[in-house]
C-alpha cells in the first residue's frame, strides 16, 4: 500500500508540475497573442502603390501579375494595395476605383482597364493630383498615364504567324479569333492582325483568311469551332488570342472527335492549356509573362514615384510554347 | 536544535489539509486566467467591429446632418454635424496612418485618409454654406457623400479582411483553448490524485502508530507485558504519545508487581488468620466439651471443700487427700483452655488423675512419669497428655484387669519437646491411627469419645499450637501402643 502511494505521489506530482508548466506556457502564449499588435513594426512600408486590375481572368494572368507586383513592391519598400473589379464591369465602376485611388493619396497607381473616356478622365485626375499612373497590359492612349507596361499586340500577331509557319510547313488558311480584350476592329485587334500578316509575309502559303471576336458568355469558342468545321473547311488553323477561348476550342475538338481536322494555336501558359499542348490537341501557344509585366510595372511606378523618368512603353516580351519546349 | 519542518503531527495534518486546497487553487487560478485571457481575446476579436460600427454611424450622421444644415441652416444639425466630425477626428487618431505591408493596416490607412478628407470637405461645405457660395457647397457636399460611400466600401473591405484574420485567430484561439482545457483537466486530475495520495499517506502515518498503540493497550489490558516498549515514532505527537505509553506501561507493570506482592502477603496473613480462626474453633469445641462436664463448678468445689473439711475433722486422711487431688484435677481442667501451660502443670494434673485412677482401680496399674530437666518448663496446650493417658486406660486396658502399665516421658530433642505415652495394653486396632488422624484433619471428633476431650481434638489443637502437621505419631509397642508427641520447644511463662 505504502509503495503504491509513493508511486502515486511521485507520478501525480510530476504530472501536476508538467501540466502546470505547460499551462503557464499556453497562458503566456495566449497573453502574448493578445498583446501583439495587428501590425508589427516590420510591416511599415515607405511607399504606397495601388493596383487596379480585374479580379479574375482566363489563365490567371492578372492574379499572377498581382503576385509578382506584390513581391516587387515589397522589394522596393512599397506596399501594394490591389483594388479589383470584375471583367466586364462598366467603365463607371473602374473610374470610381480610380477616383477612390486618388482620394487614398498613394505614391503611384498601376491600372489595367479598357479604354473609355471615364477611365481616361479619372487617370487624368490622378495625374493632375501628382500621382503617377502606369497602364498595365491594356494601354490608355490619350490619357495622362506616365507609362505603359504590356505586350505589344503587333508582336503577338507576328509571333502567332511565326508559330503557324513553323508548325505547318505546308501552309495554312488561318482564322484569327480575338477575345474581347483584343476585339476585332479595335486598335489592339488591328495591330494583332497587322502583326500576323507581317510575320507571315515570307510565307505565301499562310494566309489570314478570317478574323473573329468571341462573344461574351459560355460556349463562345465552341460556336466558333463548330462554325469553322461546318462552314469553313478551308480553314486549317485557328489562332485564339485568349487563354479561355483556346482551351474551350480544344475541348470542343476533343468532344467532336475532330482533333487534327482543325489545328489550334493557343494563348498564354495556363497549365490546362500546356497540358493540351503536350497532348497535341493544341499545336502551340503564344504566351505572355505576367510575372515580368507585374515586376516591370512596379519598377516603372516606383521610378516615377521617386521623381525619376521611365520609358513610356515597356514590353515584357512573348514566347512560343510547343510540345517539348518553348522559345521567345 | 532547529525543529524539522512538519515535525509535529498537527503541522502534518494542516499540510495534508492545505496541500489539496493549494493544488486545486492553482488549477482554479489557471482556469480563471485562461478564461479571462480567452474572454479578452474574444473581446479583442470583436473590438474592431464595434469601432467600425461607431465610425460608420458617425460618418452617416455627418452626411445626414450636413445635408440638413445645407438645406435649412438648422443650428441643431450643424451642432450634431460638428459633434460627429469631432468624434470622427478622435477615432481617426486610433487608426494606422502609414503605409504597411499588412493588408488590414493598409485598409485602416485608407479609412484614416478618407475620413480626414471627408472631415475637411464637410468643414469646407459648412464654410461655403455660411458664405452662401452655392456652387461650392453643393460640390463639397457631393464630395462628402462620395467619400462617405468610399469609407463604407473600405470599412466593408476591412471588416472582411478582419473577419479572415479573426477566423484564423479564432481557430488558433480555439486550438489553444482546447489545449488549455485539456491541460487544465490533466492538472486537476493529477492534483486530485496527488491530494488523495498525500491524505492517504498521512492517514497511514497516523493510523499505523495508533493501531500499534491500541494493540499494545489491549495486550497490556490482558496483563501481557511481553511486548516490550513501543518502537520510536519520531518526535511528533504520536512519538510523544508512544513515549508516554511506554512510561505508563512500565509504571503499570511495576504497580501490578507490587500489587501481586501485597496480595501474596495478604494471602499469607489471611492463611494465618484462618489458622487462628480454626484454632479458636477447636478451642471453642474443647471449651464446649469442658462446659458440658462443668456442672455447677462452684457448687462442686464448695462440696469438695466441705468433704475435705469433713475428712480432716474425722481424721480420714486418705479421703482428704483423695478429695484434694480430685479438686486439683477439676480446678486444672476448669482453667482457660486458650492459654498454654507448662508441661509441669500438665504432668501435675496427670499425677492427680493417676492417683485417682489408682484409688479407683487399686494398684493394679503402674504409672511412670518421667521428665528430663528443662522439659517441664516447655509450653504446651492444656489437657493434652491427660486425655491421651485416659484413652490408653479406657481402651488399652479394658480387657486387662492386672499388670497394666503406662509410662509418660518428656525430653527435649533437637529444639522439640518430645512427650511419649506408652502402654502395654491391647494396642490400636488396625486402621485406628489413620481414622484418628483423618478425623483431626477434617476437624471432627470420633464417635466413641465418651466424654472428655477426644484424641482428634487433642491432635488438632496440638497442630495449631505447633504450626505443623506432624505433631503426633502412633507406634505399635508390641504389646501396647506408643504415642509420640513432638512440638517446637517454647518456654512457658
Amino acid at each position: 500500500m505504502r509503495g503504491f502511494l509513493k508511486i502515486a505521489l511521485a507520478i501525480s506530482g510530476a504530472a501536476f508540475a508538467v501540466t502546470l508548466a505547460a499551462s503557464i506556457a499556453v497562458t503566456a502564449r495566449l497573453r502574448s497573442d493578445i498583446a501583439a499588435r495587428p501590425t508589427k513594426p516590420g510591416d511599415d512600408a515607405l511607399f504606397h502603390l495601388i493596383a487596379i486590375v480585374p479580379s479574375s481572368d482566363a489563365g490567371r494572368y492578372y492574379a499572377r501579375a498581382l503576385e509578382s507586383m506584390g513581391r516587387a513592391a515589397r522589394k522596393a519598400g512599397a506596399a501594394l494595395q490591389p483594388l479589383t473589379y470584375a471583367q466586364g464591369d462598366a467603365p463607371e465602376s473602374i473610374a470610381r476605383l480610380l477616383i477612390l485611388a486618388a482620394e487614398l493619396e498613394p505614391d503611384g497607381v498601376i491600372v489595367s482597364a479598357p479604354l473609355a473616356p471615364l477611365v481616361v478622365g479619372a487617370v487624368d485626375a490622378l495625374a493632375a493630383a501628382g500621382i503617377p499612373v502606369v497602364a498595365l497590359e491594356s494601354d490608355l492612349p490619350g490619357s495622362a498615364r506616365a507609362a505603359f507596361v504590356g505586350t505589344n499586340p503587333y508582336s503577338i500577331g507576328a509571333l502567332a504567324a511565326t508559330a503557324v509557319a513553323e508548325s505547318f510547313p505546308n501552309g495554312a488558311e488561318v482564322a484569327l479569333v480575338l477575345s474581347r480584350d483584343f476585339a476585332d476592329g479595335s486598335p489592339r485587334g488591328a495591330s494583332i492582325a497587322a502583326g500576323f500578316n507581317y510575320g507571315a509575309r515570307d510565307r505565301h502559303d499562310i494566309r489570314l483568311a478570317m478574323t473573329r471576336t468571341t462573344r461574351e458568355g459560355p460556349s463562345a469558342s465552341e460556336e466558333i469551332v463548330r462554325e469553322l468545321l461546318a462552314e469553313r473547311g478551308d480553314i486549317s488553323v485557328a489562332v485564339f488570342i485568349g487563354a479561355r477561348d483556346a482551351e474551350g476550342a480544344a475541348r470542343a475538338l476533343i468532344e467532336y472527335n475532330k482533333v487534327g481536322e482543325l489545328s489550334i494555336i493557343g494563348f498564354d501558359d495556363d497549365p490546362t492549356l500546356l497540358e493540351l499542348v503536350q497532348l497535341g490537341v493544341v499545336a502551340a501557344s503564344i504566351a505572355r509573362s505576367p510575372e515580368r509585366s507585374g515586376e516591370d510595372a512596379v519598377l516603372a511606378a516606383m521610378t516615377l514615384a521617386r521623381g525619376g523618368r521611365t520609358s513610356a512603353y515597356i514590353d515584357p516580351g512573348l514566347r512560343v510554347i510547343r510540345r517539348g519546349g518553348s522559345d521567345r | 536544535m532547529r525543529r524539522r519542518l512538519l515535525s509535529s503531527f498537527r503541522s502534518r495534518l494542516v499540510a495534508a489539509g492545505i496541500a489539496p486546497i493549494i493544488l486545486m487553487g492553482v488549477a482554479a487560478a489557471f482556469d480563471s486566467a485562461i478564461s479571462a485571457t480567452n474572454q479578452k481575446r474574444v473581446s479583442q476579436l470583436f473590438s474592431l467591429d464595434l469601432f467600425m460600427e461607431e465610425t460608420l454611424s458617425s460618418v452617416d450622421a455627418v452626411v445626414e446632418n450636413l445635408a440638413v444644415y445645407i438645406d435649412t441652416k438648422n443650428s441643431d444639425a450643424l451642432r450634431a454635424c460638428m459633434h460627429h466630425t469631432k468624434a470622427l477626428s478622435e477615432k481617426v487618431g486610433a487608426l494606422s496612418g502609414g503605409a504597411s505591408y499588412s493588408e488590414d493596416a493598409m485598409l485602416e490607412r485608407n479609412l484614416a485618409v478618407l475620413t480626414r478628407r471627408m472631415i475637411a470637405e464637410s468643414e469646407a461645405a459648412i464654410r461655403a454654406r455660411r458664405g452662401r457660395n452655392i456652387p461650392e457647397y453643393g460640390a463639397r457636399y457631393q464630395k462628402v457623400r462620395l467619400l462617405a460611400s468610399f469609407i463604407h466600401d473600405r470599412a466593408d473591405a476591412l471588416s472582411l479582411e478582419r473577419l479572415k484574420l479573426n477566423l484564423d485567430a479564432f481557430a488558433t484561439l480555439d486550438e489553444q483553448s482546447g489545449r488549455a482545457a485539456a491541460l487544465l483537466g490533466a492538472m486537476l486530475a493529477s492534483a486530485m490524485i496527488f491530494a488523495a495520495a498525500v491524505v492517504s499517506t498521512f492517514s497511514l502515518k497516523l493510523t499505523d502508530p495508533l493501531d500499534a498503540l491500541a494493540a499494545a493497550a489491549v495486550r497490556i489490558s490482558e496483563g501481557d507485558f511481553s511486548g516490550g516498549p513501543l518502537s520510536a515514532y519520531g518526535d511528533d505527537e504520536i512519538g510523544q504519545t508512544a513515549e508516554a505509553f511506554n512510561v505508563m506501561q512500565a509504571s503499570v507493570e511495576a504497580n501490578i508487581e507490587e500489587i501481586k506482592n501485597k496480595a501474596a502477603v495478604e494471602a499469607s496473613l489471611m492463611e494465618e488468620r484462618l489458622k487462628n480462626l480454626e484454632m479458636e474453633g477447636h478451642l471453642r469445641s474443647a471449651e464446649l466439651k469442658a462446659l458440658q462436664s462443668r456442672i455447677n463448678p462452684h457448687f462442686l468445689f464448695n462440696t469438695l471443700n466441705t468433704g475435705i473439711q469433713l475428712a480432716t475433722v474425722e481424721d480420714a486422711d486418705r479421703t482428704r487427700v483423695f478429695l484434694e487431688r480430685l479438686a486439683g484435677l477439676m480446678r486444672y481442667s476448669f482453667r482457660d483452655l486458650d492459654a498454654p501451660v507448662a508441661l509441669r502443670d500438665e504432668l501435675a494434673c496427670l499425677r492427680d488423675y493417676v492417683y485417682l485412677m489408682r484409688i479407683r482401680f487399686s494398684d493394679s496399674m503402674t504409672f511412670e512419669i518421667a521428665a528430663e530437666p528443662g522439659a517441664e518448663s516447655a509450653a504446651l496446650p492444656k489437657m493434652i497428655v491427660q486425655p491421651l493417658v485416659e484413652n490408653s486406660i479406657r481402651h488399652g486396658f479394658a480387657d486387662k484387669p492386672s499388670g497394666a502399665r503406662v509410662r509418660v516421658s518428656a525430653r527435649i530433642d533437637g529444639g522439640d519437646l518430645v512427650v511419649t505415652i506408652e502402654d502395654n495394653g491391647s494396642g490400636l486396632l488396625e486402621g485406628r491411627a489413620k481414622e484418628i488422624l483423618d478425623a483431626a484433619d477434617e476437624g471432627r471428633e470420633l464417635g466413641n469419645a465418651e466424654g472428655g476431650l477426644g484424641m482428634a481434638n487433642v491432635i488438632a489443637r496440638l497442630r495449631l499450637f505447633a504450626g505443623r502437621q506432624d505433631v503426633v505419631e502412633f507406634r505399635d509397642a508390641n504389646p501396647g501402643t506408643l504415642i509420640v508427641l513432638r512440638v517446637p520447644f517454647k518456654e512457658a511463662f
